[in-house]
């Protein structure tokens, strides 16, 4: 398959059950390199799922995930974000017990290459190291606008800050594909718009994003692609515009 | 960009607690003549070198451990053994003991990690019970419940490390040490994943932290610094028993690390200071002590879960606002 070789993203028939619950059924999808994909459908459609299945935070019970053609079948969590998968989840997942810095430092966890004996001993390489990742941190913050919080604890932050801060912290290391879980949700207007523009800037430079987003308004504006998983199928997929006139997807979730 | 210098910025600030620990440690021998008291000096900062190694545990994985006690005996035992009955030297058997230990550690940790909650706490207490029968019932090599006598003392170039007061310094030297390195580790990228982890699985593992590897990590460093505690302990007595071991040991390590605070390094000083101190204080009768223990423990988890320490630190806070 051509499509498959360029493709960044590759779902094969992937079946994902939670004992007699068919969360996924079925699901093949390309998704290409550079684009900003939304991934829609009503509660409990299985968008979540479908995020923790290619982040393999669950092991789907058939089919395949393909990341640049490499099969990421066994490959552990931990392991896919090392090769360039990163996200963010539909409730913010923060270390609440540390500052903004550290939290947006834990994105680049995997960047590190000084090992556990020179950071226990302090030598001059983790330093060094350290030294760097916290200019890069603090650049990362910066670009948020959340560098003058950086010693905060992150109880101190609103919504909107922790959304941010769990963004910077999924960019941070520069993954290949994005995955953001209701990046909107919860949001004011202002607040919605300005996540968009972020989003549209990331993607300004090349990165590619899966969005799961139940605002239709935002989807439409903005994505290139869209995703409809309904019951746990795939119902429908293409540009923003076939999908606002497709009748299946009118009828089974924008007519709603 | 002015934030950068002052995230790395003031390290004297790091080093102020390193240097006031070690200046008192330095001095208390010339304030403390009674050797009794000495030696209670020495036995503080052995447990708070356990206690250390358990503080990592649950307060940076989130597991409680009940065992601990058998780490610190495994570590005991196997040196005491290897130089009363073998004839190895010191230095030679003490890094044998930790070697052990750590393979043990190794061993246990997969399997004890899977479990949570009360299931872990359960099955490291019943660790800890196997570790005490084996003790009395392998009397020939153990001694059994009357214990292991003639331990040799540790020497180094010729001074003897188990004099009260040159022990005394062993001691703190090597906590010192301890808490240096741990801080050293909290402080950068391993340290924050350690931190990360008792959010649950998820988090740190979509970030690319290998979790299961981290938490043996802990499970065996744990371990290692109860062993090490444990080493230093029968070359110092020279003479150990099965009853120094026991569950009310690792009740008594559990309190001392609730006391100080989860995951707060100097807390857990504090909390072994605290608890050594309390029966000289209280004069109490060695016996009700586990009740006592039991009884704290119980006190801080319901009143104060952040720890005995942080609780006192910002109830002086708030009287410090409240006079300023
Ligand atoms: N870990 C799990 N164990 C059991 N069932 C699960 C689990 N995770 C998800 N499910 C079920 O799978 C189905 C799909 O859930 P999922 O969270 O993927 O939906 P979603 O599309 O993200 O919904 P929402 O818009 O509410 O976030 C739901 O019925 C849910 O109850
Ligand atoms: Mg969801």
């Amino acid at each position: 398959m051509a499509e498959a070789a360029s493709s960044l993203l590759v779902l094969r028939d992937v079946c994902l059950r939670f004992g007699g619950l068919q969360a996924l059924m079925d699901i093949s999808l390309h998704v290409p390199a550079g684009l900003w994909s939304a991934l829609i459908g009503p509660n409990g459609a299985g968008k979540t799922s479908m995020l923790n299945v290619i982040c393999g935070l669950y092991a789907p019970q058939a089919g395949d995930v393909l990341l640049e053609g490499r099969s990421l079948y066994g490959v552990p969590a931990y392991e896919r974000a090392v090769l360039g998968l990163a996200r963010t989840f539909q409730t913010v997942q923060l270390v609440q017990e540390m500052n903004v810095l550290d939290n947006l430092l834990l994105g680049l966890h995997t960047q590190g290459r000084v090992g556990v004996f020179g950071h226990l001993l302090r030598s001059s390489a983790s330093r060094r190291e350290e030294r760097k990742m916290q200019e890069k941190g603090l650049e990362l913050l910066a670009r948020f606008s959340l560098e003058t919080l950086w010693s905060r604890p992150v109880l101190e932050l609103s919504l909107w800050q922790r959304k941010l801060l769990e963004l910077s912290r999924a960019v941070a290391g520069d993954p290949k594909l994005l995955l953001l879980d209701e990046p909107m949700g919860g949001l004011t207007m202002a607040e919605r718009e300005s996540m968009a523009l972020l989003l549209q800037d990331l993607r300004g430079q090349g990165m590619s994003m899966i969005m799961v987003e139940h605002d239709m308004d935002m989807v439409m504006a903005h994505t290139d692609h869209v995703l409809v998983l309904h019951h746990g199928r795939l119902l429908a997929q293409g540009p923003p515009r076939e999908i606002q006139a497709d009748p299946q997807v009118i009828s089974a979730y924008l007519g709603e | 960009m002015s934030a950068g210098r002052t995230a790395a910025a003031r390290p004297w600030r790091r080093l102020l607690p390193y240097a006031i620990l070690a200046t008192a440690a330095a001095l208390t021998p010339f304030a403390v003549t009674d050797t009794y008291l000495l030696s209670l000096g020495s036995l503080i900062g052995l447990f708070a070198l356990a206690v250390t190694g358990l503080n990592l545990l649950i307060g940076m994985a989130g597991q409680v451990s009940l065992g601990q006690a058998a780490f610190f005996g495994l570590g005991a035992y196997a040196s005491g053994i290897l130089t009363v009955h073998h004839g190895l030297p010191v230095g030679l058997a003490i890094a044998a003991a930790l070697t052990l230990t750590g393979l043990v550690a190794l061993v246990l940790a997969a399997p004890t990690l899977k479990l949570e909650g009360h299931n872990l706490v359960m099955a490291t207490l019943g660790l800890n019970m196997i570790f005490t029968i084996v003790c009395i019932q392998w009397e020939s090599m153990t001694g059994g419940s009357s214990g292991l006598f003639g331990i040799p003392a540790m020497s180094l170039a010729g001074v003897n490390l188990s004099s009260d007061r040159n022990f005394f310094y062993l001691v703190w030297g090597v906590l010192l040490a301890v808490l240096w390195l741990c801080s050293n580790l909290l402080r950068t990228r391993p340290g924050r994943a350690l931190r990360s982890l008792h959010q649950g699985d998820l988090l740190p593992v979509s970030l690319g932290i290998p979790v299961v590897q981290y938490k043996i990590a802990l499970f065996v460093a744990a371990a290692l610094l109860a062993a090490l505690a444990g080493c230093l302990y029968a070359h110092y007595l020279q003479f150990i028993s099965p009853h120094s071991f026991d569950m009310f040991v690792s009740l008594q390590l559990v309190t001392m690390t609730a006391v100080g605070g989860l995951g707060n390094l100097w807390g857990g000083v504090f909390g072994a200071a605290f608890l050594l101190l309390l029966p000289e204080w209280l004069h109490a009768v060695p016996d009700v002590m586990p009740l006592l223990h039991g009884l704290i423990l119980m006190i801080v988890l319901m009143f104060c879960p952040r720890g005995l320490l942080p609780a006192l630190k910002n109830m002086a806070r708030k009287i410090w606002r409240g006079h300023g």
